[in-house]
């Protein structure tokens, strides 16, 4: 859906015949390589995924009480040692704070500014595939490491959980009891909407880094909108502006998480993120065909 | 790319800011409810409300209610989670919050308040009620009298019910209900159009009062045009032209729920506890919830009998300024010097009983009251928008949609 939006986007050249296909997705791989065996990227990446492993260890030790817990999601915390499901649960929800928004930051904003800091932006428009398709692999690039990243939180937590905790039928927000399979269904329905919300960020990472050389400017620029449009979010007397702010249903995920579930809810996440996807992919698109590439 | 390389710099930022308008519209219209007019034959006033008289609750229903008011008081502080608990006091005079309802007959319901990562669940099966809490994770069990109960939520309940009624200022009908029994010789009625609301077509019915003593400017009341159900009320304040306080439907089906919204079985691992009836007195703030049971100028007569919310009350005036009295603890409490706030003076205002949750949430407000003093005595004032709220050095506590001129007629009335 978030990819669509962008790639939709009519294309200059005419692609009938498989060649150009072809020619996409060897273009296409050749990113993914250099996003996920950048050793940057990796180191990220193990740190989102020592994060499950750290939070499931300090809970075996220090197991809470059931019922325990903060506000928030810090409720599930008080269910961890009853079923080790909730410590992924958990673990996304800690990480979506801010370190699964920081994962997404780095790898948009070296995505474009990155190549043209390093001035292989240039021989990477040699490829003949035209500026917005070149776009549009980046961009695709960065929705797979968004939902890897999500994958690596989830599937971590729930490995550890099930390692320390036992596992078994899944009590939901509404008091229901749900067989494990429908729980892990419903888990596999947040990681994606966890992933199309770091997503719609990443749209806006990318946009962000067609204006500039310096990968780092983009980083530090994504970050600081997501932390103030968190603090907005917690200010009640702007209320009014909460619905528009990129990261106002990032933890909405919770409508899955009740009987019956309240796609509402979800739905209004998602068009959010549409929304951020298509101004900030259109952003970027008007950015990259008039942008001088001289380096 | 020839082409669109030809493209100026102005045709090229157009599209973005197209990609921003429609999406901003897009979204806007997901997060607002539209506001369409339909068309429907005329009806008189008198017309509507005749029909409103005769209008009972569905058989059956799935609604989502949202209730918000801005009353106008100064920030209040989160004390002791108060803020965070949709059925708090606090709560209920700020933000936004939304109740879900699944209701299939009065043994059959399920009333949920969802939070962000947590839900309360209060769901009734027969003579099974369990009250669900996600955040301690626990559900109590109450034991429900064996008599089959009153119709809940009914626009005319039988007088002098005393049974529990489960959808109690739920539903934006009792907050209809009690404007209703406002109208009279001191009030204006008027329909001056249509609304959809919940995806419905309604008449919109505005009753304001007559009397300039009143806060209360209008309140609008979108009544269904098929079932004459009210779907939403508003309340505006004189001179506004936001509504300080409106509960209303945001989705309504009166499709049959299933059955599986009404059954409950404990989940392993919960703290079960069993409670006996009467639910309201269990259920924090269920008398309190989001309807008229807090509506400003609709000072409710059954608030002398002890049934509302606030025991122990005398009222004065009529209609709209009808004026509550309640004794707020020692007296001279607010005699004391105007250091304003004081935690001294703040700790020496005790309220017990029943009145207690609602008014504790007062003396944070203290700071915000203001000494004021007259022939009728002296005293602290605070006033929001809605209305007022006198607290007399006599320990009684004023409370009106009215201006703080009535409060001080009605203070020197109190014994």
């Amino acid at each position: 859906m978030s990819t669509a939006s962008v790639t939709e986007v009519p294309q200059s050249t005419p692609a009938p015949g498989a060649a150009p296909v072809r020619h996409w997705l060897r273009f296409f791989r050749s990113e993914l390589r250099n996003v996920f065996l950048r050793p940057r990227n990796l180191a990220l990446l193990a740190v989102l995924a020592g994060a499950p492993v750290f939070l499931g260890m300090v809970l075996r030790i220090n197991t809470p009480a059931p019922g325990s817990g903060g506000p928030g999601a810090g409720a599930f915390v008080g269910q961890i040692a009853g079923n080790g499901v909730f410590l992924s649960l958990f673990a996304i929800y800690v990480l979506l704070t801010v370190l699964l928004p920081l994962a997404v930051s780095v790898v948009s904003g070296d995505s474009v500014a990155g190549e043209a800091g390093l001035g292989t932006l240039r021989t990477l428009l040699t490829v003949p595939a035209g500026r917005t398709r070149l776009l549009a692999t980046k961009y695709a690039t960065i929705v797979v490491f968004c939902f890897a990243a999500t994958l690596i939180v989830a599937g971590l937590g729930l490995l550890v959980g099930a390692i320390f905790f036992p596992v078994g039928p899944v009590t939901l927000l509404s008091g229901d009891t749900v067989p494990l399979a429908d729980g892990l269904a419903r888990l596999a329905l947040i990681v994606c909407y966890v992933a199309l919300a770091m997503s719609a960020l990443g749209a806006i990472g990318i946009a962000l880094s067609t204006f500039t050389q310096h990968a780092i400017a983009v980083m530090a620029t994504l970050l600081v909108v997501v932390i103030i449009s968190e603090i907005l979010d917690a200010v009640s007397q702007v209320a009014a502006i909460h619905p528009y702010l990129p990261s106002h249903f990032w933890f909405s995920f919770d409508a899955l998480l009740r009987t019956p579930i309240a796609w509402s809810g979800v739905l209004h996440g998602l068009a959010s993120f549409a929304a951020y996807v298509v101004i900030f992919g259109v952003i970027a698109w008007a950015r990259m065909r008039r942008a001088d590439i001289t380096s | 790319m020839r082409r669109r390389g030809r493209l100026g710099i102005r045709t090229r930022w157009v599209l973005p800011a197209g990609a921003v308008v429609i999406a901003g519209g897009v979204l806007a219209g997901t997060v607002l409810a539209s506001a369409a007019a339909p068309a429907l034959p005329r009806q008189t006033p008198a017309q509507l409300l005749a029909a409103m008289q005769h209008a009972t609750l569905p058989p059956a229903m799935t609604a989502t209610i949202s209730q918000s008011a801005n009353l106008g008081f100064p920030a209040l502080p989160d004390i002791g989670g108060m803020a965070s608990s949709p059925m708090s006091a606090a709560a209920l005079i700020s933000g936004t919050h939304t109740v879900q309802v699944w209701y299939a007959g009065p043994r059959h319901l399920r009333v949920a308040l969802p939070v962000s990562f947590g839900e309360t669940d209060l769901r009734v099966n027969g003579s099974q009620v369990w009250l669900w809490d996600s955040r301690g994770q626990t559900a109590t069990h109450f034991v429900a009298p064996s008599s089959a109960r009153p119709m809940p939520g009914q626009v005319n309940p039988a007088p002098g019910s005393r049974e529990p009624d489960p959808l109690a200022g739920l539903t934006p009908l009792q907050a209809a209900q009690r404007v209703l029994a406002m109208v009279g010789p001191t009030t204006k009625v008027a329909v001056p159009g249509t609304i959809e609301v919940a995806g419905r077509a309604a008449y919109q019915l505005v009753v304001a009062p007559r009397a300039s003593q009143s806060l209360v400017g209008r309140i609008v009341i979108a009544v269904d045009a098929k079932t004459h159900l009210p779907l939403s009320v508003q309340v505006f304040a004189r001179g506004s032209s936001s509504p300080a306080f409106q509960v209303g439907f945001t989705s309504l089906s009166l499709a049959r729920p299933a059955m599986s919204n009404f059954t409950f079985t404990p989940p392993a691992g919960a703290k079960v506890k069993t409670a006996k009836l009467p639910l309201p007195a269990l259920m924090p703030g269920a008398g309190s919830m989001p309807g008229a049971g807090r509506l400003p100028g609709a000072a409710r007569p059954g608030a002398r009998d002890g049934h509302g919310p606030l025991g122990g009350a005398q009222t004065f005036g009529k209609g709209w300024l009808t004026v509550a009295a309640i004794p707020a603890g020692l007296p001279g409490a607010a005699a004391g010097p105007t250091g304003s706030g004081s935690a001294a003076y703040q700790s020496s205002l005790k309220i017990t009983g029943p009145a207690g949750q609602g008014l504790g949430m007062l003396r944070v407000l203290m700071k915000a009251m203001k000494p004021v003093h007259g022939t009728w005595g002296s005293g602290r004032l605070l006033r929001t928008t809605l209305f007022s709220v006198l607290l007399t050095s006599k320990g009684q506590l004023l409370v009106g949609a009215v201006t703080p001129a009535v409060l001080y007629a009605d203070a020197a009335k109190v014994k």
